[in-house]
């Protein structure tokens, strides 16, 4: 063994004379294939190719990839905030289409006996990118092993200079997507689609197409303005919901369903109703609370949720937007609570209204408060706050139901926030 | 946490250069492959590391000793209930200062951390050696990683055109 390393050594090292390189040690391409592999799936799948067709000797590696992500914001330059102002939209596009073609050739050429861990694939909705991404995925996962499928697809344009035309032409331009690869589609783990609008039964049927999603993600998008959105699926574990026009989310039938999160909804009333989700355990709720909207009860959201053990509520600095309730109300649907983070509480409240959580879940263990006016966020033009509706500052109003109380559960109590006064008493 | 106190046990490592490291069991344990030993009883006197010399044998002792749960200088029982952000910080910087090292040193560490079964080690090295590479050109990167070109110019050319975009 010694002596056929010896051999090799010299023979590379005479070969390199010429070259007059660096030293036999630091080459990346001695390291074994393994290693090689696993130091390439640590970025993306078109950064690994670039590595790999610098040499001979490690061009084949991509076929024994087990992980792939591509992107196509992957870019050199795309994250480097100098060099990101030379890019043209014309360059974000040729990646598109690289995306496509790469996603094409390592799955028609790569080892089918190696199990592909995980395909995530971030691409505009763009003919024929979209087709030939969604084709040779569905060919993928009927001839080989694909355990973890992952589309995260954004629109030519973005949000911000959608009209409302814009957003239904990009929801019709995916339900034919879906039509021309159903199969991809089927196979499906994880979903995220923005700036679109759907037609009012698109999304259910979206969802009856991939059968085995588990995450779905909605950013602007929505069927309509005002529309009531009613999700059924056997499969799905996790729901995002961000901005989007829905006057309501009606969680009907998911079993599985284990964490849902919905950032600024639109509706003036509760946004989400509750049906059958029995394993449901983490919610999230991020809201900028403006003045016309109904404050939330939680005794009435989550009253067919008992089952609520992680609660993270976020005012983004501005109202709260949840009515403090009495124990007894409150206490059946909070009783298998354990950690709760109030997020963005605005500075300068009275925060004694926060004690109600405590005095209605009992198994509580993690409390975390943040009191955080974030400039940042907040809008502070003072015309434009009165326009939108945005409040004044106001204290909660609250009493304690029991004036001795004390938790027993409690095990960490964090509070953040900027100049601590009186209040935090 | 006793043992500690009572005198640790210790392993005695082996690199193939002759070279002998007493450390604690705890800290070789960083390592899977040793912990196996170990735990099958085959590890009475000293233990003989293959294919890794005595310079990175030392430098991956050095990297368990300071990675070793309940390790801190003070070793004090109460210290890890106090701030593990603050203790994850402070192994960030310390790792940071580590993986300063040539890329030999740094590839012969990562062939360490693998056949050591050190995951810590191996997610550290493994990544230095790729996180500068998605915002460099092809050239720049031939360079960071020292990968040699050798393809034959008609070679070359083929793998220009078949992968494109990969050279815009």
């Amino acid at each position: 063994m010694k002596n056929k390393n010896g051999r090799r050594r010299r023979n590379k090292a005479a070969r390199k004379e010429a070259s007059a390189g660096n030293g036999e040690g630091d080459r990346l391409s001695k390291l074994p294939n393994d290693l090689l592999l696993n130091i390439l799936e640590r970025v993306d799948t078109l950064d690994a190719i670039r590595v790999c067709v610098l040499s001979k000797q490690m061009l084949k590696l991509p076929t024994m990839l087990s992980q792939f992500f591509l992107s196509f914001d992957s870019i050199p330059a795309y994250h480097d905030k100098a060099r990101v102002s030379s890019l043209s939209l014309s360059d974000v596009f040729r990646t598109n289409s690289a995306v496509a073609h790469v996603t094409d050739n390592i799955l028609t050429t790569r080892s089918p006996e190696i199990t592909i861990s995980k395909l995530k694939i971030r691409f505009i909705l763009m003919q024929p990118d979209s087709l030939t991404i969604g084709k040779s995925v569905a060919s993928a996962m009927a001839t080989q092993k694909v355990d973890a499928a992952e589309f995260e697809i954004v629109t030519e344009k973005p949000y911000k200079i959608c009209s409302s035309a814009d957003l239904l032409h990009h929801g019709k331009q995916f339900n034919d997507f879906v039509c021309a690869c159903p199969n991809a589609f089927a196979g499906l783990r994880r979903l995220w689609l923005r700036n679109m609008r759907f037609g009012a039964l698109d999304i259910p049927n979206i969802l009856t197409t991939c059968k085995l999603l588990e995450s779905l993600r909605l950013t602007h998008c929505d069927s309509g303005i005002h529309s009531v959105l009613q999700v059924e699926h056997a499969q799905l574990v996790e729901l995002l919901v961000d901005y989007g026009q829905f006057e309501r989310v009606e969680l009907i039938c998911l079993p599985k369903l284990k964490h849902v999160a919905y950032t600024n909804w639109s509706s003036c009333e509760d946004p989400m109703y509750f049906g059958f989700v029995p394993q449901l355990s983490k919610l999230s709720l991020t809201k900028i609370g403006v003045r016309s909207e109904k404050n939330i009860e939680l005794s009435q959201l989550l009253a067919n949720v008992p089952s609520i053990s992680e609660l993270h509520l976020d005012f983004r600095s501005e109202k709260i937007w949840i009515i403090p309730e009495c124990p007894k109300l409150l206490a059946s649907v909070l009783s298998k609570l354990q950690h709760v983070n109030l997020d963005h509480l605005p500075e300068g409240c009275d925060l004694a209204w926060t004690m109600f959580i405590l005095e209605a879940a009992p198994s509580l263990k993690e409390l975390c408060i943040t009191v955080w006016d974030h400039w940042c966020i907040i809008f502070t033009d003072k015309e434009f706050r009165k326009e939108n509706g945005f409040c004044d500052k106001a204290d909660v109003k609250w009493k304690p139901y029991a004036p001795n109380f004390k938790h027993k559960n409690l095990v960490k109590l964090t509070i953040y926030g900027f100049q601590p006064d009186d209040n935090f008493v | 946490m006793a043992t500690r106190e009572a005198g640790k046990k210790m392993i005695m490592l082996k690199s193939p250069d002759g070279m002998e490291f007493e450390v604690e069991e705890a800290v070789a344990m960083e390592s899977q492959t040793i912990r196996k030993m170990i735990e099958d009883d085959c590890a009475d006197t000293a233990i003989l590391i293959p294919n890794i010399n005595s310079k990175i044998l030392s430098r991956v002792i050095e990297y368990c000793n300071k990675h070793v749960p309940t390790t801190g200088a003070t070793g004090a029982a109460a210290s890890d209930t106090v701030a593990p952000a603050a203790l994850a910080e402070d192994l960030k910087i310390w790792d940071a200062e580590f993986i300063k090292v040539n890329r030999a040193t740094r590839f012969n560490l990562i062939q360490a951390a693998s056949y050591l079964n050190i995951k810590g080690l191996l997610d550290l090295t493994s990544q230095t050696t790729i996180d500068t590479i998605s915002d460099n050109s092809l050239e720049e990167i031939r360079s960071f990683l020292s990968t040699k070109n050798d393809y034959l110019p008609e070679e070359e050319q083929t793998i220009r055109r078949e992968n494109q975009w990969a050279f815009q």
